[in-house]
Formats: C-alpha cells, structure tokens, sequence
C-alpha cells in the first residue's frame, strides 16, 4: 500500500455562506507529483492554504503522518512547516530585500549554518534555478519569470521534503512556462520531494504530473492519471481541456 | 461629527461605520496585547530594529527640523506684542519653553510622525499582506507578527522622544530668533530663562507621554497594514486610515495623560 504523507478527511471551508471545499477527501503518497486542477475560485488555492496551516478548515481533519494539523501547537507546526517550501503564485518575494537576502531569510531563521555556509548554499540554489547573476538584484528588477524562478530557489533552500507550488506558470509566456515545469520536475528528481501543484496549465500539468485530480464544486470529481482525465468523455472536462470556443449551453 | 464615518469614509453606512469602529477598537486592543506577549519572547531581531529606527528617524528628520523651529518662532512672534503691552517681556522665553516642552513639542511631532509614518507603516505591510508575503514568511517558520510589527513597534516607541527633544531644542531656538528680531536680548539671559522656568514635572511627562504616543502610532500602522485585504484600494484605505486613527488617538491619549499628570504633579 502507499505510504500516506498527507491524509485529507471530510475538509470543509467556506467563505461568507458559501462553501468552497465540501467535505473533500483526498490523500497525497510520499514521493509524488499530485496536480490539482480546477476552474478558477475552485478552492485549490484555498485547500493548498489549509494543509499548510494559513487557513483554518470550518470542518474536517488534516493528517501530517498520523499527526493532526489541527491539534499541533505552534512549534510543532513550524517544525512541520520547516519540511515544506511554497511557491506562491506571484512570487511573493520580499521587496525590501535582494535576491541574496531573501534566500538568506529562511536559512538565518531555520538553520545553523553560518555566513559561510549560507553564501555557499545560496550560490548553489541560485545555480540550480540558472540565476546566479541575480544574487545582488531586488525583485523590482526581476523579470516575471526570474522571479518565479527565484522564488523557487527560497523554496527549496531548506531541502523541503514537500513542495507547494501555487499557479507556477501563470502569467508566463509559453516558453517561460515550459521552462519553469521542466525546472521543477528536475528538482522534484534531484531532491525528491512531495509536490502538489495547482494548475490550469495543462502543459505543466504533463511534464510534473503522476497524479491529478480536479476540484468542481467543492469535491473531487476526478482521481487518476493525467491522459485519462485529459481524455475524459465528461463534458465539462472535456470542455475544460478542449481548445475549442466553449459551445453555449456548456 | 460622525468620528467612525471621518475615520471610514462616506461609502459605508451608518451601522457599518459603527461596527467598523468598534471592530478597530477591539483589533487594537488584541494587537496590543499580543505586543507585550511577544515582545520579550526570542528571537529579538536587534538588527532589524536598528533598522527602522535609523529609517524613521531618517524619514521624519527633515519635516520635523522644519516643524520645530517654525513651532518655537511662530509662538513667540504672536506672544511677543501682548507681553510687551505688559512689560512682560522677561517671561516670554520660559513662556515659550513650557508651551512647547509640555504640549506643543510632543503633540505636534507625534502627530507629524503619524502622517509620516503610520501611514508608511500601513502601505508597507498593507502591501506586503496582498501580495502573500507575510503568508510567506509564515510558510518559512517565521513569525511575521514578532518580526514585521514587534520589530516597528519598538523603533516607533524608541525614536519619537528622540525626534521630541530635538524639536523642543530647535523650537526654543526658534523662539529666540523671534525675539532678537525686536528685542535686544543676549542668548545666555535668554537661555537662562528657559532653564529657570522648566522644572522636572514639565519635562518628565512632556516625554513620558511620546512613548505613548510612539507605541500608538506604531501599532496602529502595524494592525491596518497586517489586516489590510482587497489588492492595492486596500493598501490605499490602510496607508489612510492609519493615519486618521493615530492622529484621533494621539488626541485623545493627550487628554487623558494631561489629567493624569495635573494630579501627579499638581502645582505644575
């Protein structure tokens, strides 16, 4: 049987009287790339933001393990959140801070290491995301895709064991996009971590996917391979993965 | 005046207005709270302390010089003619001095220091809060309460009875220029009188009380920039009302020490 990382059970959150994630299960299995697809304001952003801890469920449970996230006090939750790395959607990089110091901030914070050390792995991360002559920029001088790239490389200074990646490719260019997929896709293999990532992108989706699931209404309605759900004879799915002007009445 | 309508402007609602009131009310004092839990509490961020201080300070320097010397020489101008209708012109500069250690120089500059820096506050964490950073800093195992607003809080705290005796200098001086530009007076008579009129309960609580008022403007920024929500009209709506709330609470704080001093100090 697979080995659970993550166990979700009967999550629920809403948000003024209407409720995003309805009793959603779901489980993520150590060493996988789980993509969540979705139309937009679908709750994936939100169920990312509740297994993470940023967002309370109004009910159900969240299982680390076998530990409750719920019942983790806050060092306990930050020892869990020391294992995981975010890649918000746009970024979210520190302005007043260059690249080096952003990269700095985790490590200051969460390791041991001294400033040696911490120039070194710096260096090293920035190589891995191909920007090493970035180090001294601030994020006003990034481009869109550097600073995803950037982004990434705060994520996974820390070697994470689970990865979270919000939209990675949204508002890149194709290329940008492609690039950015391939680039997570071998880190996922050089570190091997857990990945859930939210996408629309279906390009990205096929590169990182093992698994994939689609949120609609606040549930599961699809579980399984990528081909298959891209394949699906449902209509809504079909419409969704289609490239075709959506027909009225769909 | 409608105080919660001034403070949320004239979008909301009557009841909504209200409610908003009351909910800053109670936001403030929970912020409050979680300040002094927090504030003794590992890591201390001494750097990052530095840093705000030396910012603030940095930012506000060259408004408040301005502020401080036309403070000290538009006072004196205006006293000037009544106390030499009647021959009272000995008693301008302490008059001078006492208005300013004890009202003037704290109120003013705390109120030049919340538009200054309450409202940068609010932008600076409003913005922060919008684009996920402080969601980012949260996923890093970092907690962005201690290290975004404990940090600002105590710079705010620390710097504006720093910024205070400076202005109140630089107003005293002010009120010497005023007076030389009619009245043959030395600096050392005029020094000496200053001196002579200012006693411990002036000075004390003149700058007891911008502790307060640095605290104040400190978390008031810091709760509307880390609560602010709805893109950059919300970083906008949090840069402003930092503002307004600072500034009415600074008033009002005023107020209330004004009294508390009369009665630790009763002769003053």
């Amino acid at each position: 049987m697979a080995d659970n990382l993550i166990t979700i059970e009967n999550l629920s959150k809403g948000f003024n009287g209407k409720m995003i994630l309805n009793n959603l299960n779901m489980s993520v299995f150590r060493g996988e790339n789980l993509v969540v697809f979705g139309k937009s304001g679908s709750g994936k952003s939100v169920l990312l933001k509740c297994i993470i801890g940023l967002m309370k469920p109004d009910s159900g449970k969240i299982y680390v393990g076998d530990r409750e996230l719920q019942k983790m006090n806050s060092d306990e939750l930050n020892t869990f959140r020391k294992r995981t790395g975010f890649l918000f959607q746009g970024a979210a990089l520190y302005d007043s801070m260059s690249v080096r110091e952003n990269l700095a901030f985790p490590l200051i914070r969460n390791t041991e290491m001294n400033k040696q050390e911490r120039d070194k792995k710096i260096i090293n991360t920035l190589d891995l995301v191909s920007l090493g002559e970035a180090i001294d920029k601030m994020p006003s001088e990034l481009s869109g895709g550097m600073r995803k790239r950037i982004g990434l490389a705060r994520a996974i200074i820390t070697d994470p064991e689970i990865m979270f990646y919000d939209e990675p490719t949204t508002g890149l260019d194709p290329i940008t996009s492609k690039e950015i997929s391939e680039l997570i896709i071998a880190l996922q293999h050089r570190l091997h971590m857990t990945s859930i990532v939210v996408t629309h992108d279906l390009i990205c989706a096929k590169i990182i996917s093992d698994r994939s699931i689609f949120l609609k209404d606040g549930d599961i309605i699809y579980n399984g391979i990528l081909a298959d759900l891209a394949g699906s004879d449902d209509p809504f799915l079909k419409n969704f993965f289609s490239d075709e002007p959506i027909k009225s009445g769909d | 005046m409608n105080i919660p309508k001034l403070i949320y402007g004239s979008r909301l609602n009557f009841k909504e207005s209200v409610h908003n009131f009351f909910a800053t009310i109670a936001g403030l004092s929970i912020i409050s709270l979680e300040f002094f839990r927090q504030v003794f509490l590992p890591p201390y961020e001494i750097a990052e302390i530095r840093k705000h201080m030396n910012e603030l300070g940095i930012k506000t320097f060259p408004i408040v010089s301005i502020t401080g010397l036309i403070i000290g020489l538009v006072l004196a101008m205006q006293s000037q003619p009544v106390f030499v209708r009647f021959g009272a012109s000995d008693f301008l500069p302490g008059t001078v001095a006492l208005s300013v250690v004890r009202e003037l120089g704290p109120v003013i500059t705390a109120l030049i220091f919340a538009g200054r820096v309450s409202s940068g506050i609010g932008a600076e964490l409003g913005s922060m809060r919008v684009t996920e950073q402080i969601d980012a800093m949260e996923v890093s195992a970092v907690n962005p309460f201690r290290y975004l607003i404990v940090t600002r809080v105590i710079a705010t705290t620390m710097i504006l009875p720093v910024l205070t005796i400076y202005v109140i200098f630089l107003a005293v001086f002010g009120g010497y220029i005023a007076v030389i530009i009619t009245e043959n007076m030395s600096f050392a008579y005029y020094k000496n009188a200053v001196i002579s009129s200012i006693q411990y309960g002036d000075l004390i609580p003149g700058i007891a009380k911008t502790f307060i008022f640095g605290f104040i403007v400190g978390i008031v920024g810091s709760y509307k920039g880390f609560t602010a929500e709805g893109g950059t009209e919300g970083v906008g709506k949090a840069s402003t009302t930092s503002v307004v709330i600072a500034s009415l609470l600074i008033l009002l704080v005023d107020v209330v020490l004004v009294k508390l001093t009369l009665l630790v100090w009763p002769t003053t």
